[in-house]
């Protein structure tokens, strides 16, 4: 239907428009029809996306250098910065990594490596800009993959498949606002919530760290495996960047550099570990 | 009705701008965001074939562009497109009389008003479109993508139309 001549255009806007809506109610409804055709669509397109970022691998790395020149470039000299300030504390961190290491052997703290996991691969990125929170990744439900499942690199944490189809999975990153994360302060030992902020903006915590408690800059921040958390214990989240107080409540808010690579992810971790309920 | 060969053409545009959108177009970042081609067009659609071919065009692109991202309501973007082509259909005639120019400036402005569209609805549904960090760059982008687009475009809406719609394109 392209529209007939004989009928008027705002009828035919209008009849659209109530399709949308019937849809858009279909949808909230969680109609199982619209989700097989989204899942299958999901599916179908997996590979076509994937073979279109393999091929033009070459010219994306050319296109990211061409335009994004000025970031770079400020970029690199964070970087150097950040290196010759990483060295001189390196000396001092030494201490408290073994410390930590300590730590966890009395606390009994699970290791990641021994959940089982599937490796996966990103098999496309964010389809629109508004889309900036979500990957896909090759694996799915024929994978063993569930919904809730976290998501890592060696880096630390990435995220949670938010949606699992037989042969693909949408992973919710951390940068999502809509991600709350339950964290630990790995050297203070203070429990928060987290949560994101966007793409490249800092992670947040801004919920249960008393102004009371103290926060250095640079403190290693990791999931808490608490309670009903949606993520085991010692993921690393990332490092503190910036301390301040809070609003109204007496809190302080933590932004905090996350430890996995989100702009570069090529693979990514699987963990076949369930949500406690 | 609308002739076998005008459905045939439109139907080939649609599906082949859908597969470049998501397999290449997401691929390659300008100044950090993902380009929409579709909402462009879309208003080619509208101002090459009139508010009624615009919002069927809109339509099926913007629902197309739905079902593989499961993280926003299906029909958000058909919403956006189509209404932003039927809008663009109106103006066809303002375009028909006064030339290129003001029709790469109306693609443009028709395509961010689609995004501008979407992230209202987007924000309607508890997205977080407004909050992007980089909103400001997306409208820019598709203002720029739109305007670059906007001859191609128009020349391969008005290709689909068919020699019997008097396309601004040509």
């Amino acid at each position: 239907m392209l529209g007939s001549p004989r009928r008027r255009p705002r009828t035919t806007v209008a009849i659209l428009i109530l399709a949308t809506f019937t849809l858009m109610t279909a949808n909230a409804k969680d109609v199982p029809v619209l989700k097989s055709v989204r899942s299958g669509v999901i599916d179908a397109f997996g590979p076509i996306g994937r073979g279109f970022r393999t091929a033009t691998k070459p010219i994306r790395s050319w296109w990211g250098g061409a335009t994004d020149y000025d970031r770079l470039e400020s970029e690199n000299a964070r970087l150097r910065n950040e290196v010759g300030r990483l060295r001189a504390k390196q000396q001092a961190n030494a201490d408290a990594v073994s410390e930590l290491a300590r730590l966890k052997e009395q606390e009994g703290i699970g290791f990641v490596g021994t959940i089982d996991s599937v490796l996966a691969q990103v098999a496309t990125g964010p389809y629109s800009s508004f889309d900036d929170n979500r990957i896909q990744i090759d694996h799915g439900s024929r994978s063993g993959l569930t919904v809730g499942m976290p998501v890592v690199t060696s880096g630390g944490l990435v995220g949670i498949l938010s949606s699992v189809t037989p042969g693909r999975a949408i992973v919710q990153l951390v940068t999502d606002p809509d991600l709350h994360v339950s964290v630990k302060l790995a050297a203070s030992g203070n429990y928060a919530i987290g949560h994101g902020n966007g793409p490249s903006r800092p992670f947040v915590v801004d919920d249960g760290v008393e102004l009371a408690a103290r926060v250095d800059v640079g403190e290693s921040v990791v999931t808490s495996g608490l309670g009903s958390a949606r993520f085991p214990a010692d993921i690393p989240v990332g490092v503190v960047r910036k301390v301040s107080r809070g609003g109204a409540d007496l809190s302080q808010v933590l932004d905090v550099d996350l430890a996995a690579d989100l702009v570069r992810l090529d693979y990514v971790r699987v963990l076949k570990w369930r949500e406690r309920s | 009705m609308i002739g076998w060969g005008t459905g045939a053409r439109w139907a080939l545009v649609v599906a082949a701008a859908f597969v470049v959108q998501i397999g290449l177009v997401t691929q390659i970042r300008v100044f950090g965001v993902v380009p929409d081609t579709l909402v462009v067009l879309s208003v080619c659609a509208g101002l090459s074939g009139g508010p009624q071919r615009g919002a069927v065009v809109g339509f099926w692109l913007g629902i197309l562009f739905d079902l593989p991202r499961p993280m926003h309501p299906l029909g958000i973007s058909a919403l956006a497109y189509l209404v932003v082509a039927a809008l663009a259909g109106v103006a066809q005639a303002v375009v028909l009389q006064s030339g290129r120019l003001m029709s790469i400036v109306i693609v443009a402005a028709c395509s961010v008003f689609g995004v501008l569209v979407f992230a209202v609805e987007s924000a309607m549904f508890g997205g977080h479109a407004f909050a992007n960090p980089q909103f400001g760059t997306i409208l820019l982008t598709t203002a720029l993508v739109g305007a670059v687009l906007a001859r191609p475009g128009l020349r391969l809406a008005g290709w689909a139309d068919g020699p019997d719609v008097r396309s601004v394109a040509k």
